[in-house]
């Protein structure tokens, strides 16, 4: 109850310049980097310039400030001011007490101060959903949603719906799993199309069908009361439109691709056109360039149009010589399928052995 | 020929410069040389710092440091709350005998380091890292972050907090202890390769080289020979006429590494000496008591424990022909050989260190309040009587056999 009362008539205090005016000489932080500043034209020449005459507390209640050490920092004088500069910067919404004891007075003053909010955090929203393309193979087999801020977990699927046009949720689509697959910051989630709906000759394929089937349209509807691990709730109700097409189900052909290769002494980008619309997570890894001693060429990937295309940005100009694009054989296309075989692969069909394939160029 | 001295301090001073660079990103494990140099781990830039606090000197010949509520105190001094803030480790000056606190102010990628020193009146103060001369040594073969822990669950559905240590960076167990000896710094932790638990060895002052050798140990309660799980701390003895490592790692086996062992790249396997029993160590410290070379081992699961250095010499050595297959436990054949006594102490110890020879500095949560607090406790009676309320307490007590003595 103190505490409360405390800090209602601080920020009051605060509100109404009732500081200032008491305290004429003294200049509180307005932001966390700041300092404060005491005016001591007036003070007797021999008084101590250090903590006994001004010292900044934590001050949670009205008396912790007599329990806990002052804040430290650096005494400076500039003018007639003494500037104290804690060592650490001010926290935004922690409540601070300046004591200031120039012995003119019967007791110090306590001047309480607030710095801006609690630490605002970002907004939460989702950021993307990949494949970002609207048109997707029947047998897709993933979404990954990327969020501004960590979300709430162990409750994605409450929150996450797949819906045909007719308005009816699917509440089957996707995998449950005991444990939900978030990267280690909380902010992108991968959720699966439940494997069984979309491998042909599979119980719940045969009973349920295909969660997507080609030519109809779905939405995949993220609901704002999700909220994130800050108790913010989606900023918007995120929908994204479905409009499904041919599974894709012939094995990937590197030889299918086409590349655009750069000229020499150029920073050219590298381009290459897939057939189909590739992981996004997978292919941004498990591709490099190389020179023919086998060196890796330097630079970065881009991703565009809906994951059809990915070009590679040199750091350096491009020289003479031989190169070739290697790609782990485990890199998968958005259904799943990887160079090495389809997902739903007959189980006599031979798995390609090799950890890699090439595409070579010459410039 | 002026122009060649300036070159030549030019390279002088560019070479000092890259050994000097590294920016101190956090402060974690801690420990001194007997001169007053600090050593302090850095999992963040993945190195360690020698930090010159050379010239600190003692103010008072005797003095008990109590602090009480120490996590406040130290973020009250940092200007922020005690949820803000995470004590490291602590480690006390050979020379002023005051005590050095490792911190970390704030979460995740906003958290800034903070060094505080506790003084003999038991007061505190922000140590001003820009003003301290140091140099830094990078380690080779650090763990990159990427990768993760695997979340096991126990015989229930893994909890919140299990799901969390799941959640750790293999690279938080980079730096788990740090010892100086004879003008090396010897660091536990693990690299980034598969047979993991590392010991690296590095002269002081820093030359930028580094020798890392794996550890492989047999481990009693797991039955198996372990080379992943790091080394949780060390010290350093002469024990059988050589300098070698006593290690302790969690469930507790206690090992021993011949520092001569110790060559860039070596598979070493250590001795195996016995087992503590079930939980994990987390402090060692040397001390002596009547003469008597000891070791102090704090848990984070069991009482401390003193183990005298003289038990360990030509000790047995276990392996996995001295016992029958399967896991062993405390409610089975633990502890297994010379491992000391446990003893009493004041409350749950997080830290520990030698404060001078009679006396060991803490920071332990109280039994009663769970507060944080440092405190000073004899090394003989490693309690306070304020956690006890006995017999004596009583205003009517009478000492019995008070005559005893005079007879």
């Amino acid at each position: 109850m103190v505490n409360i009362g405390y800090t209602f008539l601080f920020i009051l205090l605060n509100t109404l310049g009732v500081v200032e005016q008491t305290t004429p000489n003294l200049r509180l932080p307005d932001d966390i980097d700041g300092y404060i500043q005491l005016d001591i034209s007036d003070l007797a020449e021999d008084h101590n310039l250090g903590y006994d005459l001004l010292s900044v507390y934590v001050a949670h209640d009205h008396n912790t400030y007599a329990l806990v050490p002052a804040v430290q920092g650096r005494f400076t004088m500039v003018d007639n001011s003494l500037i104290f500069k804690p060592f650490f910067p001010f926290e935004k919404g922690l409540p601070y007490v300046v004591k200031i004891n120039t012995g003119m007075e019967h007791e110090p003053a306590l001047i309480p101060f607030l710095i801006g909010e609690k630490n605002i955090v970002n907004q939460a929203k989702v950021l993307s959903i990949f494949p970002t393309s609207d048109l997707l193979p029947e047998n897709v087999l993933r979404f990954y949603i990327y969020f501004q801020t960590p979300m709430k977990q162990e409750e994605a699927l409450q929150h996450i719906k797949l819906i045909d046009k007719d308005g009816n949720v699917d509440n089957h689509a996707f995998m449950k799993f005991k444990e939900e697959l978030w990267s280690i910051d909380g902010k992108r989630l991968t959720i699966l199309f439940d494997p069984g709906r979309i491998k042909r000759g599979v119980s719940t394929n045969m009973v349920q069908g295909p969660a997507l089937e080609d030519g109809h349209q779905y939405k995949l509807r993220i609901a704002n009361e999700w909220q994130d691990v800050y108790g913010q709730q989606l900023v918007d109700v995120e929908v994204k439109d479905i409009m499904v097409v041919e599974a894709y189900r012939d094995k990937i052909v590197v030889g299918d691709w086409v590349l655009d290769s750069p000229q020499y002494n150029t920073l050219d980008k590298l381009t290459i056109v897939f057939d189909r619309i590739m992981d996004h997570a997978l292919i941004q890894t498990m591709v490099q360039v190389r020179d023919e001693n086998q060196n890796l060429v330097n630079g970065h990937w881009e991703i565009l149009e809906s994951q059809k295309i990915m070009q590679f940005i040199p750091n350096n100009k491009w020289k003479i010589g031989n190169y070739a694009i290697r790609f782990d054989t485990r890199i998968e296309d958005v259904a799943g399928n990887n160079l090495q075989n389809l997902l739903d692969h007959n189980s006599k069909d031979q798995d390609l052995e090799e950890r890699y394939q090439f595409i070579n160029f010459i410039i | 020929m002026r122009f060649k001295t300036f070159l030549s301090t030019l390279f002088i001073m560019v070479s000092v410069f890259t050994i000097q660079a590294q920016k101190i990103q956090s402060l974690g494990t801690l420990t001194f040389s007997p001169e007053g140099v600090l050593f302090a781990g850095d999992k963040v830039s993945g190195a360690i710092h020698a930090l010159d606090l050379s010239a600190e000197i003692r103010s008072s010949e005797k003095f008990e440091i109590n602090a009480y509520n120490i996590d406040a105190q130290v973020a009250a001094t940092i200007g922020t709350s005690a949820a803000n803030t995470k004590i490291n480790d602590m480690a006390v000056h050979p020379i002023s005998g005051e005590i050095f606190i490792s911190v970390t102010r704030g979460h995740g990628l906003e958290a800034i380091p903070a060094l505080i020193k506790v003084d003999a009146s038991s007061h505190l103060h922000v140590i001003d890292l820009s003003m301290i001369k140091s140099t830094s040594q990078s380690l080779n073969k650090l763990p990159d972050g990427s990768q993760s822990f695997v979340a096991r669950g126990t015989m229930a559905p893994a909890t919140i907090k299990e799901k969390e240590k799941a959640k750790l960076p293999m690279r938080t167990m980079s730096i788990m202890d740090i010892q100086y000896h004879k003008g090396e710094v010897f660091v536990a932790g693990i690299t980034n390769e598969d047979f993991c638990s590392a010991l690296r060895r590095m002269p002081y002052p820093f030359n930028g080289k580094e020798s890392i050798s794996n550890i492989k140990m047999f481990h009693i309660a797991h039955d198996e020979y372990e080379t992943r799980a790091p080394i949780r701390s060390f010290v350093i003895n002469n024990i059988d006429g050589i300098d070698q490592i006593v290690a302790s790692y969690t469930c507790s086996p206690l090992v021993l590494i011949p520092l001569d062992q110790l060559k860039d790249g070596a598979k070493v396997t250590a001795k195996t000496l016995g087992d503590m029993g079930n939980g994990q160590p987390m402090e060692m410290v040397s001390f002596s008591m009547q003469g008597d070379d000891m070791i102090f081992v704090i848990s984070n699961s069991r009482t401390p424990r003193v183990i005298p250095v003289a038990g360990l010499s030509n000790a047995k050595s276990y392996s996995k022909d001295d016992f029958e297959r399967g896991g062993k436990s405390d409610m089975g054949i633990l502890p297994v050989g010379p491992m000391g006594k446990p003893v009493m102490f004041t409350g749950s110890a997080l830290h520990v260190d030698l404060l001078n020879p009679m006396n060991f500095a803490t920071i332990r949560r109280d039994p009663e309040t769970g507060s944080l607090d440092l405190e000073t406790v004899s090394i003989f009676f490693p309690n306070k009587l304020n956690n006890v309320m006995a017999e004596m307490d009583f205003p009517q007590y009478v000492k019995e056999h008070k005559d005893d003595k005079k007879k």
